[in-house]
């Protein structure tokens, strides 16, 4: 239990997902954790988010989720006190050194994107260090009603990117002649701005999420051409367009427990030497849309796997 | 973590017995990138077909010319320009056509309608599957789904009429009072 007391964990994302892992990781006793996150907190968040309140609002993710547990007090293992480091920043400008110091890695983002960053970070200090430092990565993931969780020994068993190819289609999308000539739903008014009508009338830059003339341009636009295809335009609220183009998913809070525990649970699996590397199903998949139901299974590395096949120096 | 650690020393041994040591396939450079260079790679290119890498603005920017050597668009220049973001290969290329073409499935911005391209792409697919997709909307234009109603009303009502407007097209013509890029 000796070396127990010195296990440091890092956690990506304080969001819905995230917030639950910390808190569990916490109750676990892991002393030393760490959590980045560049998200400030909305009202929108307080409804999952459990770590946050009101007065939150506006403030740093990471910062008000590691004040929160460090308030708590809470003796960690081998007489540690659990602290909690926080982070206000974008994951993927955290340095090599820094992630080079943890234990295991433990991911409850929303962003592919970020995961495809960290897994090619953790495959790659696995190989140069030549199998010294191995860093466990375990991915939590929920959508809605669904949940996935993921094991990833750098260099022992399958990667992020190994099992890519069994990601579904991230953005519903429709086919371009019905957006263009026959409309019938809002999402196919709003599917048409995005795609075709905003490069043509600015083909100099991207659509900006976050700018409020953009998301004016798209309320304005959308609503011109649903009356010109007689579309009902009364669904056609900003809420509505926003969820459209952001693709949102609501985000539910047993979903994010379900996930988050098993995400612990694979952290205790590893450090109490209860885990068979290679052998222990290493993919979850949990389904709760109709009933409630999980599968785990074996995920193989792939051999060809542009980041973490290997070549012999 | 022992279980963990004994694993890695026994890498470590097996690779100083053998005089080997694993070391990543590849070069540091973004997931995205490495994806699309094997797709290049992997490629197996039809005749009719060409890549331009030699005229890449960016690692993530291809051009694919096409000259159909059958069809209605027979040995007609086609070039279109493919954007890789580094979404891909979970989110598909953008594709455009830079010239004007008088087609059921291309309208005259150059936005493709190709099923492969939004609604049914897969990670799985690749460059080659673009390619390919892009050849048979020369082979077979679709009247069906039009993104150009103008040229797909022409083509299911008369073909023999759509194959003269095609040809005038290719030649910089002017068909139903809009006029085309000369691609022949
Ligand atoms: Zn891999």
């Amino acid at each position: 239990m000796a070396d127990l007391a010195d296990v440091s964990i890092l956690v990506l994302g304080a969001g819905g997902l995230g917030c639950e892992i910390l808190k569990n990781l916490a109750m676990q006793g892991i002393p030393d954790i760490h959590v980045v996150d560049m998200d400030t907190i909305e009202l929108t968040n307080l409804n999952r988010q459990f770590l946050f309140r009101e007065s939150d609002i506006g403030q740093s993710k990471a910062l008000v989720a590691a004040r929160f547990i460090n308030e708590k007090n809470i003796m960690g293992l081998g007489g540690r006190p659990v602290v909690v480091t926080a982070h206000f920043q974008d994951l993927t400008l955290l340095d090599r050194k820094f992630i080079e110091r943890f234990t295991l890695i433990v991911s409850g983002l929303d962003s592919i994107e970020a995961r495809r960053f960290m897994n090619m970070q953790l495959v790659r200090i696995t190989f140069e260090s030549r199998f010294e430092k191995c860093i466990p990565f375990i991915d939590g993931g929920s959508e809605g009603l669904k949940g996935h969780c993921k094991t990833i020994i750098p260099g022992f068993s399958a990667c992020y990117e190994c099992s890519l190819d069994t990601l579904p289609a991230k953005i519903e999308s429709y086919p371009l002649c019905t957006v263009s000539n026959n409309p019938r739903l809002p999402e196919h008014v709003i599917e048409f701005l995005m795609s075709v009508q905003w490069a043509q009338q600015h083909p100099d830059r991207d659509f900006d999420f976050d700018s409020k003339e953009d998301l004016q341009w798209l309320m304005d636009e959308a609503h011109a051409r649903a009356r010109q295809f007689n579309i009902d335009t009364s669904k056609l609220t900003p809420q509505f367009v926003l969820g459209v183009i952001k693709n949102i998913v609501p985000s539910v809070a047993s979903t994010n427990a379900i996930i988050a525990a098993q995400c612990c649970t694979e952290v205790s699996k590893l450090l109490y030497n209860e885990y068979d590397i290679g052998e222990a199903p290493n993919f979850l998949v949990y389904n709760g849309d109709d009933g409630c139901f999980a599968y785990s299974f074996v995920h193989e590395r792939v051999s060809t796997c542009l980041v973490c096949r290997e070549s012999i120096q | 973590m022992l279980k963990l650690r004994q694993l890695q020393k026994q890498k470590q041994e097996q690779a100083r017995q053998n005089g080997t040591i694993p070391a990543p396939g590849n070069a540091p450079v973004s997931a995205c990138q490495l994806r699309l260079r094997k797709d290049l790679a992997s490629l197996d290119i039809p005749p009719c077909v060409s890549i331009d890498v030699s005229e890449c603005e960016s690692n993530s920017r291809l051009y694919i010319n096409i000259t159909p050597d059958e069809g209605y668009y027979k040995c007609g220049h086609f070039k279109f320009c493919a954007t890789f973001k580094d979404t891909y290969p979970i989110e598909p290329p953008k594709v455009t056509l830079l010239s004007k073409i008088f087609h059921p499935n291309i309208d005259l911005q150059g936005n493709v309608c190709l099923n492969i391209l939004r609604e049914d792409w897969s990670p799985v697919l690749d460059v080659q599957s673009i390619l390919i997709g892009l050849l048979m909307l020369f082979l077979e234009p679709n009247a069906t789904d039009p993104l150009n109603k103008v040229a797909a009303d022409v083509l299911a009502a008369n073909p023999h009429q759509f194959r003269r407007d095609v040809a005038t097209s290719l030649r910089g013509g002017q068909v139903n009072g809009q006029w085309y890029d000369r691609v022949i």
